[in-house]
């Protein structure tokens, strides 16, 4: 038998298999790593989806709390960690993750229409008014590109419709951002929360190959859904920031390479793939760090290690011939 | 091989185990039945993706080198030209150097059903150990005839190789040998940045490689070459 039934190859197994899940990416020499964090969020943040849906919103909190002490800008997990905190009666502590799942996401619909229903119950309409407006603007974007997406308008109308009504309710009765007796989540939101796992792997899956394809910008869409699934994971982010880089916004995939070794400072790849964005923007000492890096990392050799030296050596090349 | 195939950790082997079939392959997204592949994926290339999840049966190639046309749809008429493309272009690698592909061709070529055993001979630490010391030795001669593109290669393919043994002794027993195995890897590493010493070094490599080796079997049944000790290895992982 060779290698393949040896390795957690498969991302799937990667994923699943908690708590190696690094096997796939950063410790397959089999070999102790003493620099990875304690907490792995995406494991984390699966036990939190699943602390929200058995409505143990102590725990779920606690999880999440746990997933963005190494990853603080995941959209999904704010706008979890939001939840749990209004559905433990403290709304006004929800704002902050909201709005960082706004920030991290423009787009985000459900994080916008559960600001702006917080915002009704703590006596804020007007900012809540702004909130609406911004939902609004969304629908119009994507129509004035031409590409808006069926299940995305619906999701949009929905919340805009929540917000209208819980604006037009007589005051004293407007409606809290959460009901106490378990009020259903709204159908649109059940893709984030009940999404099985194997969908965001598949996600995943069909992300590489957009990317062997050089449709970066699809790729990116997949990502995020994947992300959305499965939690903040270095795998993802790496291919996110190689995306993002590869579409030119070399700041945004910078981010998502240090997210991805905030979470895992030996994954190969985000080491790799760092090292050619600092080659591209000029910073020959930084790219040189990665490749210390990977020299450290990869005890046996790799070709992730390989594939930066060889560009090192290109551009070396290049600037001692001019 | 590059690209995704590498970082996968996939190799000619893993497909093609002693250059025959390997009816137990199976990698989600790639096969279809075990022992399939779909060499036209975008998986790992951007140049083969063909749009269809088309796994076919992973070939045998003994026997390969009296044929005169490669592949499902004889898209190549020669080993030189299947094995090339399939390097690149599949696989998304740099072109390895002229004397790789000619040892692959020529290894693939010799592959005589009637001189070859009927199947593939079993894993074992010594066995293993032995394809790296030829290694090292096929390095050894690349150096003295100058080729340092197919030295380096042979270098990086032992360090690879001594990294599968370390894989396969996972336990805490294995630690002291596993470290060993990494600090030979660093010693082969360095071989590579003095060429003019290479020789003496690789003297020396070779030297820890067999005495390593000798422990490497003496420890074999608490390794992952151990058929029963793989068998419980596996079935722990599938109960985490
Ligand atoms: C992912 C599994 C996989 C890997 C890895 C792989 N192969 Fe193959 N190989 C196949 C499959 C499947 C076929 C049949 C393809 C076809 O007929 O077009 C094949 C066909 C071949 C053939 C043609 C056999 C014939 O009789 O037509 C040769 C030669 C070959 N492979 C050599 C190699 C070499 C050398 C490597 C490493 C560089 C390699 N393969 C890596 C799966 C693989």
């Amino acid at each position: 038998m060779k290698k393949f039934a040896m390795l957690a190859l498969s991302f799937a197994a990667v994923v699943m298999a908690a708590p190696a899940f690094a096997a796939g990416s950063g410790g397959a020499s089999g070999l102790p790593s003493s620099s990875r964090p304690k907490v792995d969020p995406a494991k984390a943040f699966g036990e939190g989806v699943d602390a929200l849906q058995a409505e143990d919103y102590k725990k779920a909190e606690k999880k999440f709390r746990d997933v963005l002490s190494v990853a603080p800008k995941h959209p999904e997990a704010n706008y979890y960690m939001a939840l749990a905190k209004i559905r433990n009666g403290k709304p006004k502590n929800a704002i902050r993750y909201l709005e960082t799942a706004i920030e991290e996401r423009p787009d985000f619909v459900e994080a916008r229409e559960k600001l702006a229903l917080v915002q009704i119950e703590l006596g804020a309409p007007d900012a809540a008014r702004d909130q609406l407006v911004a939902i609004g603007a969304k629908k119009e974007e994507c129509a004035a590109a031409g590409d808006c997406d069926e299940a995305y308008v619906a999701r949009v109308d929905a919340a805009i419709a929540r917000v209208t009504a819980a604006l037009e309710a007589p005051a004293g009765e407007a409606p809290k951002s959460e009901e106490s007796d378990a009020e259903k989540e709204p159908s649109d939101q059940a893709f984030l929360l009940f999404a099985p796992r194997d969908e965001g792997v598949e996600l995943y899956m069909a992300a590489v190959r957009l990317i062997n394809e050089h449709r970066f910008e699809e790729a990116i869409e997949d990502l995020y859904k994947s992300q959305a699934i499965i939690g903040p994971h270095p795998d993802i982010l790496n291919y996110l920031g190689y995306s993002h880089r590869k579409l030119g916004k070399v700041e945004k995939a910078q981010e998502y390479y240090h997210a991805a070794l905030d979470i895992d400072p030996d994954h190969k790849g985000a080491n790799e793939y760092l090292g050619e964005l600092y080659l591209q923007i000029g910073e020959m000492e930084k790219a040189k760090q990665r490749l210390a890096a990977l020299d450290r990392i990869c005890v046996f050799g790799c070709s992730e290690r390989e594939d930066l030296a060889r560009l090192i050596a290109r551009r070396e090349g290049a600037v001692a011939s001019n | 091989m590059g690209g995704q195939a590498a970082r996968s950790g996939l190799s000619c082997a893993a497909c093609h185990i002693d250059g025959r079939a390997n009816p137990n392959f199976y990698l989600d997204g790639l096969s279809g039945a075990p022992g399939t592949a779909d060499v036209t994926t975008s998986i790992f290339s951007e140049v083969r993706e063909d749009k269809k999840f088309n796994p076919i049966p992973i070939p045998t190639l003994v026997g390969a080198g009296e044929k005169s046309s490669f592949g499902a749809n004889a898209s190549a008429s020669s080993l030189h030209d299947f094995i090339g493309a399939a390097i690149v272009e599949e696989f998304q690698a740099e072109p390895p150097p002229a004397a790789v592909l000619d040892g692959i061709i020529a290894y693939v070529g010799a592959l005589d059903a009637a001189a070859c055993p009927s199947g593939p001979a079993a894993q074992t630490p010594r066995r293993a150990m032995n394809d790296i010391v030829r290694a090292l030795e096929a390095a050894e001669a690349a150096y003295a005839r100058d080729d340092l593109a197919t030295a380096e290669f042979l270098l990086a393919t032992s360090r690879n190789m001594l990294g599968l043994i370390a894989e396969r002794y996972p336990y805490e027993k294995g630690a002291r040998l596993r470290s060993d195995l990494a600090v030979l890897s660093r010693d082969i590493s360095a071989v590579r940045k003095k060429p003019e010493e290479a020789e003496a070094r690789l003297e020396s490599v070779k030297r820890d490689a067999i005495r390593l080796e000798k422990r490497l079997h003496k420890a074999r049944r608490i390794s992952l070459y151990d058929p029963r000790a793989l068998a419980e290895f596996l079935e722990r992982r599938k109960e985490d």
